[in-house]
């Protein structure tokens, strides 16, 4: 098939229509500069996101709670969530360090009733005193940044410095809801904290087979940590109501949305407590 | 970065990769702001979308089929319907100007003061544009799609892409053209 040339016209054409539309990219970029340090800011948010859509350890009841309520959360209050997950979901895995001093079964129980409290405080959290959430920050920081150190050390008692985290992270959660921007850069600076010691720790399935430590299969989590609607709400490319819940800046009950979110074995002794017996690695 | 390497950075974003997370935005981040800010009024709610739009992207990467839509038609897609929910909810904007000179550190008054202008004639001719336009200009110039990707996304030819896009830059040209010089005339009067 012989196709036909382009005629000069047409040529001068296609230059000109180019380079207007040249001339009409340069004035938007000119017209609407991207904000360099709000790219950045939100680069660190969405990476310390993504560590809960995508965690690398199994689902933990803390962490599937926090990632129900993500989606309807404010932005700074995500960022609180994030961090209070984070501690506990760093909290939890030491479960799985090969450490002599840890007794996982029970350690566990421990976490899902943090998570249930965890529920509750989230759901009562009031208007936040920036101040002491910066120095309750610090505190919290200089706690991760001991552990991360002592992860490191033999005989540690990784559980009772776990167990400080944890209570840093209530505490944290119960005293604001609100991120002042000065507090922003040391909320991200925990959330690196937390990504590094979450790095370092043993992922749970390659030293936990054991049922009572892990509650469900932290490969193939069950229909619990996927429930459906709820937590990818509409479709791929329509993202349901349930993404847009009225108010953000004002969780209404939808974001609190009662017994669901509050893990069953959480409320119960797990088989092995019961017995008084702790399976470890 | 080329198609192929997207792709390969996408599967293993799907698998979890918090690098290829980052790169992913490290390509894409600006683009969706910039496509953002041109259809909201407040920084924040900039801000917030952006963030919003990237979580329910790597929530929905597990969905993403690479033999679709190719992922930057794919994210833009997201990206356009949760501009779209916010607009639906959100009325208060506030001014996005502030922002965007402290964005602009380096310019002086009175080139902040021409951007400023240039930028409201920017916007109220492609919000003069018809929707079809109005697309694919902030496609094409504020995410930085291809004519392929615009064609597949807005499920179009190429042909008819190219047209509505030639047709829309020609009613931007005389618009922000009248624009700006009515715009001038009346500071100078």
């Amino acid at each position: 098939m012989i196709r036909s040339l382009p005629t000069p016209r047409f040529l001068l054409q296609q230059l000109i229509h180019r380079r207007i539309e040249g001339e009409f990219a340069q004035r938007i970029e000119r017209a609407f500069p991207t904000d360099a340090p709000t790219i950045a800011r939100v680069r660190a948010q969405i990476l310390a996101q993504a560590q809960l859509v995508h965690p690398t350890s199994a689902p933990l009841p803390a962490q599937r709670l926090v990632r129900r309520n993500l989606p309807r959360a404010t932005t700074s209050f995500a960022v609180l969530a994030i961090v209070v997950a984070g501690g506990l979901a760093a909290t939890a895995a030491l479960t799985s360090h090969p450490a002599p001093s840890i007794q996982p079964a029970a350690f566990v129980l421990d976490m899902d009733r943090s998570a249930a409290s965890l529920q509750d405080v989230l759901a009562t959290a009031g208007a936040g005193d920036s101040a002491v959430l910066g120095t309750s920050l610090t505190t919290y920081q200089a706690n991760l940044r001991k552990l991360r150190a002592d992860l490191g050390l033999p005989g540690v008692d990784l559980v009772a410095a776990a167990s400080g985290i944890r209570a840093q992270s209530l505490a944290l959660a119960s005293i604001s809801n609100q991120v002042s921007a000065a507090n922003l850069n040391l909320f991200q600076s925990v959330t690196a904290d937390l990504n590094a010691i979450i790095a370092v720790l043993p992922a749970p399935t390659d030293n936990h087979p054991g049922p009572s430590a892990h509650p469900g299969s932290s490969d193939h989590p069950g229909p619990s940590d996927h429930p459906g609607q709820s937590a990818h709400p509409g479709t791929t490319d329509h993202p349901g109501p349930s993404d847009h819940a009225g108010n953000s800046d004002h969780p209404g009950p939808s974001d609190h949305p009662g017994n669901s979110n509050h893990p069953k074995p959480s409320h119960k002794p797990l088989p092995s407590q019961a017995n008084g017996k702790a399976k470890g690695p | 970065m080329h198609e192929t390497d997207i792709d390969r950075t996408v599967a293993r974003a799907k698998l979890g990769d918090p690098t290829a997370i980052g790169e992913l935005y490290d390509v894409f981040g600006q683009r969706v702001y910039r496509f953002v800010i041109v259809r909201v009024r407040s920084a924040a709610d900039a801000e917030d979308l952006l963030q919003r739009i990237f979580l329910k992207v790597i929530e929905s990467l597990p969905r993403y089929e690479q033999r679709g839509l190719p992922f930057a038609a794919w994210l833009f897609r997201i990206a356009r319907n949760t501009v779209i929910d916010h607009d639906r909810t959100r009325r208060d904007h506030a001014s996005l100007d502030a922002s965007l000179e402290r964005a602009d550190g380096r310019r002086g008054p009175e080139e902040l003061a021409e951007v400023a202008l240039e930028r409201a004639a920017l916007r109220s001719a492609i919000e003069r544009l018809t929707q079809e336009q109005r697309d694919v200009v902030t496609y094409r110039f504020f995410a930085g799609l291809s004519t392929r990707e615009i064609a597949l996304l807005m499920d179009r030819q190429e042909g008819a892409i190219r047209a509505l896009q030639f047709r829309a830059i020609q009613t931007l040209r005389e618009t922000i053209g009248n624009d700006v010089e009515f715009a001038a005339s009346e500071s100078r009067a």
